[in-house]
């Protein structure tokens, strides 16, 4: 009895184990004290090489592939109407040409703040715009057109990030998030998105998790949303604590899922389920 | 300064612009309508009033080719295909009305080789 109590780890020391985590940050700290600097030089890896990337379509059933395949047939297509009157209008005098604004978001600003489209398209309505000095609400009609139609204009333009984003606050705390377990059924976003892509849960096929169809029409929602609104709703579904919209954690996400997507052209705006 | 669109306002209707005599085609609209139901609430939990479209006609030179009744008959953002066939050139026209009387319309012209 004295063997075997001295042999099995105590309940505490099980639990301690079980961070994993945890663990592999001390991990991670003995392999750069025992290879010195060469090993923390190295840039990050990504989950996918850029010949991997697969957008969210490529996981989409035949029927709603050919709907974003046919612009006629994509309902998205009509916010995109709306915001090219919408940007002739209000953001032409200084936009002269809208191509290669939306490949280059979200991206850090000097505050440390991360810019997304729509955060981007408000600075600009709140302070350049002639006789507008409110923003857009999130989600609201004016703001999904113009977001749709700036990401239009960068449709099959690459997504493009600075090459320092890994070292910003705002990245490594979406990549805590991303790869932190959460919720009631123990998911993390890298579980399924960076290791089960092409696999199933219940129906529905998994995903790589890139951003570049957004704003997309989803035939959930019968309207056409924000890459913030689908974040939001990967929290729900994973049974977790769902962020207000304006929490800054999303626009991180945002910005960590174009770090993985680099590379990727822009699908904007998709058909998704 | 935001620009409230009605439902209904934006639409396609896309229609080839070339076709041979009695050449069968698809003449496709597609409505920006959210179609609401009666049945949702919004972010305040106050109910959101039902508003469908009620009537769409599709004409040819104002002549109807189609005409639905369609209420709560069709998704969010309908997309409606009528397939025909032409001997004369002309335009096609679209129009509809939903339940708090907002109309819309518009139109495609096609061109018959030869006529």
């Amino acid at each position: 009895m004295v063997l075997n109590s001295h042999c099995e780890p105590s309940e505490a020391t099980q639990k301690f184990n079980l961070k994993k985590p945890f663990h592999s940050v001390q991990l991670f700290a003995l392999l750069c004290f025992s290879t010195g600097a060469i090993v923390c030089a190295q840039p990050i890896s990504k989950p996918y090489e850029p010949s991997q990337l697969k957008s969210g379509a490529t996981f989409m059933s035949p029927h709603l592939q050919k709907q974003q395949a046919d612009d006629d047939q994509n309902p998205a297509m009509l916010w995109v109407d709306s915001g090219r009157a919408l940007f002739e209008r209000d953001c032409k005098a200084c936009h002269s040409d809208p191509r290669g604004l939306a490949s280059k978001l979200p991206r850090v600003l000097a505050s440390t703040t991360v810019a997304t489209l729509e955060s981007q398209i408000n600075a600009c309505q709140s302070t350049r715009v002639k006789g507008s000095a409110t923003p857009y609400a999130l989600e609201s009609e004016p703001l999904l057109s113009l977001t749709a139609y700036v990401a239009f204009s960068s449709r099959d333009m690459k997504q493009e990030i600075a090459s320092n984003v890994t070292q910003t606050a705002a990245w490594q705390r979406a990549r805590t998030m991303f790869h932190a377990v959460q919720g009631k059924l123990d998911f993390s976003c890298a579980a399924c998105h960076d290791k089960l892509a092409g696999k199933r849960v219940r129906t529905q096929a998994i995903s790589q998790g890139h951003g570049v169809g957004f704003p997309a029409y989803r035939t959930d929602w019968q309207t056409l949303g924000s890459l913030n609104r689908r974040l939001r709703a990967c929290f729900f579904g994973m049974e977790a604590n769902v962020p207000a919209a304006s929490d800054k954690i999303l626009a991180e996400l945002e910005l960590y899922l174009a770090w993985r997507a680099e590379g990727l052209p822009l699908e904007a705006p998709a058909v998704r389920r | 300064m935001s620009t409230p669109t009605r439902p209904g306002q934006n639409a396609r209707l896309v229609a080839p612009r070339l076709v041979q005599p009695n050449e069968e085609f698809a003449v496709r609209l597609l409505i920006q309508h959210p179609m609401e139901t009666g049945f949702r609430r919004d972010d305040s939990g106050k109910p959101v009033l039902a508003n469908s479209i009620e009537t769409i006609t599709i004409e040819f030179e104002n002549e109807l080719l189609w005409r639905g009744h369609v209420l709560n008959a069709l998704a969010a953002n309908p997309s409606i295909t009528v397939r025909t066939a032409l001997t004369k050139s002309g335009t096609f026209r679209a129009n509809w009305r939903d339940q708090e009387g907002n109309v819309g319309s518009t139109s495609a012209e096609v061109r018959v080789i030869g006529a």
